[in-house]
């Protein structure tokens, strides 16, 4: 068959796209298309029946209480971290503006925990917290009452949210610093000139300025919060005591390798996809703002 | 060109779409169990022939069955058994994405309480008839592995036996001034608080009785519903009775008390009740065999003995004593029961595994009781200084039936920290509690 030229282009044009066609459909598309079909399933590799029960999996997560704790604890998680998070990580970004002398270094020490593996780095903290830990025995000494962070409800999932923000303070800092070398210096000057006060300079330049970095670390830090896994599989085991840890990932792993449900854990796997991107959408409408130099 | 366009985006749309269900279509449990209609073994074969055995790596288990498979291999020169380590959290899903699609072992050693799982999802065969008759094997076996049984055919055979004993303390006792060792739950709980030791500012030194749901208390309060005269399940095994009498509500709430009103023991204490006793952080536990042998590696010189476990109040002997008995197993994979010479080869691995001579090999490594009546009677058993207290539970000991081991498990964690840590009435903490297990048993006899 013989093509006429434009016919031709589009051909080569297809090919071209093709790569990034298929790569996209396979690593994305088809995934969620095959979790869609397992959660209209009774699929559990346990069962040696799998049929179709369309949104029986749904509706069983629905009203599963376990489901709805295993929401609330995510939430609490990211709510804690993300903020704790975000504050420290720009306090430290702040901090290394006005550092001179072994600025590098400092910087590269507190990149160290964000390259540990989380699961390493869980373990030590298991030790920390734990009844012969230095973190039990300083709580003990200023008189509280068998003080073991995780093992008990209350405390359990914010210890686990302290080793996390810990970790990760290296990474945002970098970005934060990032953000903040971008400004230009001129604007610095010209409120120096002004008169305006420290304060003032954070308050109506360094942050205004920073937001698009703001936005996109908070976004970051959110997302990272809500999937958070492995540091919370290590230090939590099977979301106990009492469910007091058992965040939305944890639950569908618990779900799709424990009890073996596949249906059931690909039915609250695409949940958590949605509340994720409501999560996001949310973010970016409340937080987003046009910034011009 | 729009239209080739077009074209072209509809196709490779439609064969994605396409190619995204087709494996989905026929996902690896939609496979009829192979254990339904096992290949009928050959009479006899002596060519070469290779078993894969599955095995969970817990303490002298590698040394214990390296031995017993060397001895075997020895006495079946034909047999290679090639034997692989498999951690406990990935047993279950290791097996249940491999046996389906005709991968994995052949040979496994599941818990007890998987069993009825296993058999349900086709992972298991049993056991063929004329390697190990189940007339035999009904009356080799102790009663404890009648729960191994499903329409009239064994699908394993037990392996490290155990049942429930008293471990105590010996140098505590006589600095607590206990001269005689508890016989029952009153006189446990008077020793216990006799034996708690606690520093000048009040903090926990020595547990009188560690109580730990994440270990062995997860069965225990089982076996103290019994031992109060509660029945625990319906005849069929369909309806959870925990909370149907007042003497269930009376020993879960006694046995909570232990550590939240006479506070004998501390919640969390050690993660292990087995570390906590031969560290010398509890006076008291009750647990199976396995701890004399960790006793023998981690504190040989601990002065410690062990007594039959305590009895309860109810007014029948047979409840009053009742023991639970708990087994790992041995069981053939319904992958191997395809192949004619692996089913053999493999029936020929268990019943060597419950030989004489395996079960002397492997109980004095791991600590173990016998798996078989007649060794019962070994004096190996009988003379041992603390082993002898498990055999006198023995003969009152059931093993229970899991329809969901790890979630029955995790229900009976929740429920003791529900009391023992959030301090919710035990009442209704039994009630949720049996409300809960009535929601597992649902599910695993739904058609």
């Amino acid at each position: 068959m013989k093509l006429r030229l434009s016919q031709k282009n589009a051909l080569w044009g297809f090919a071209f796209i093709a790569l990034p066609v298929i790569y996209f459909l396979f690593i994305f598309i088809v995934p969620m298309v095959q979790a869609f079909y397992f959660s209209v399933l009774n699929y559990n590799t346990l069962s040696t029946q799998t049929h179709f029960i369309g949104l029986a999996n749904y509706a069983s997560m629905l009203e599963d209480d376990v489901f709805w704790t295993a929401i609330w604890n995510s939430l609490r998680y990211a709510l804690v971290r993300a903020p704790g998070v975000l504050l420290i990580s720009l306090i430290t970004a702040l901090l290394f503006q006005n550092i001179t002398r072994g600025k590098g270094f400092l910087q590269t020490l507190i990149m160290l925990p964000f390259m540990t593996s989380g699961v390493a780095m869980a373990w030590i903290f298991n030790l920390i917290y734990s009844r012969i830990g230095p973190i039990t025995a300083l709580l003990s000494d200023l008189g509280v009452q068998n003080p073991q962070l995780l093992t008990s409800p209350k405390t359990a999932l914010y210890a686990i949210a302290a080793v996390t923000i810990w970790g990760s303070i290296g990474y945002y800092a970098l970005l934060f610093t990032v953000g903040l070398n971008a400004i230009p210096n001129d604007y610095y000057d010209a409120a120096k000139v002004d008169g305006a006060s420290p304060w003032q300079i954070f308050k109506h330049i360094t942050i205004p300025l920073l937001n698009p970095t703001i936005v996109l670390v908070s976004i970051i830090a959110v997302t990272a919060s809500l999937k958070n896994f492995d540091v919370v599989r290590s230090m939590a085991a099977n979301g106990g005591p009492i469910n007091s840890t058992l965040t939305l990932p944890l639950m569908i792993y618990l779900e799709a390798f424990r009890r073996m449900n596949m249906g059931r854990a690909s039915a609250m796997t695409l949940v958590f996809f949605l509340f994720i991107l409501i999560i996001t959408f949310i973010q970016l409408k409340l937080i987003t703002r046009e910034v011009r130099y | 060109m729009k239209r080739i366009s077009v074209v072209v985006s509809f196709i490779v749309l439609l064969s994605m779409v396409l190619a995204a269900c087709a494996p989905a279509a026929t996902p690896a449990a939609t496979q009829p169990p192979a254990a339904a209609q096992p290949t009928t073994p050959p009479a006899s074969s002596s060519q070469p022939v290779t078993i894969d055995f599955w095995y969970i790596p817990f303490t002298n288990w590698d040394t214990a069955l390296n031995k017993i498979i060397a001895d075997f291999q020895a006495a079946n020169p034909n047999i290679t058994v090639n034997a692989t380590q498999v951690p406990y959290e990935d047993f279950t899903t290791k097996v249940a994405t491999t046996v389906p699609t005709g991968q994995g072992p052949d040979v496994l050693t599941p818990y007890h309480g998987w069993i009825a799982t296993y058999q349900k999802s086709g992972f298991i065969a049993p056991i063929p008839e004329d390697v190990l008759p189940t007339s035999q094997l009904k009356n080799d076996l102790v009663s404890a592995a009648d729960v191994l049984v499903f329409d009239g055919k064994y699908y394993a055979v037990p392996f490290y036996m155990m049942d429930y004993a008293l471990f105590y303390n010996k140098d505590y006792f006589a600095k607590a001034g206990i001269t005689t060792v508890p016989t029952t739950w009153y006189e446990l709980e008077d020793a216990a608080k006799k034996c708690t030791q606690r520093d000048s500012s009040g903090k926990m030194v020595v547990n009188g009785y560690y109580q730990l749901f994440s270990q062995q208390d997860h069965i225990i309060w089982k076996n103290l519903l019994i031992q109060w005269g509660a029945p625990l399940f319906s005849a069929d095994y369909k309806k959870a009775l925990w909370n149907t009498s007042q003497a269930g509500y009376d020993a879960w709430t006694w046995f909570t008390e232990l550590t939240t009103k006479d506070k004998v023991s501390q919640p969390n204490f050690n993660d292990s009740a087995y570390a906590a006793f031969y560290t010398g952080q509890a006076c008291m536990i009750i647990a199976g065999p396995q701890v004399i042998g960790q006793i023998k590696s981690q504190a040989p010189d601990l002065n410690y003995g062990t007594a039959p476990l305590v009895k309860g109040p109810a007014t029948d002997e047979a409840a009053a004593n009742h023991n639970i008995a708990q087994y790992w197993s041995f069981a053939i994979t319904s992958k191997a029961a395809k192949d004619p010479a692996k089913y053999e080869a493999s029936a020929k691995f268990l019943k060597y595994l419950i030989s004489d001579a395996a079960v002397k090999t492997y109980s004095p490594i791991i600590g173990a009781l016998p798996p078989t009546k007649s060794m019962m009677s070994d004096p190996m058993y009988t003379e041992d200084p603390y082993l002898k207290a498990f055999l006198t539970g023995l003969p009152y000991s059931q093993a229970l039936f899991w329809v969901d081991e790890q979630g029955e498990r995790q229900l009976a964690i929740d429920m003791g920290d529900k009391v023992l840590i959030n301090g919710e009435d035990p009442k209704a903490v039994l009630d949720w509690g049996t409300a809960q297990e009535q929601a597992l048993l649902d599910k695993y006899w739904a058609p």
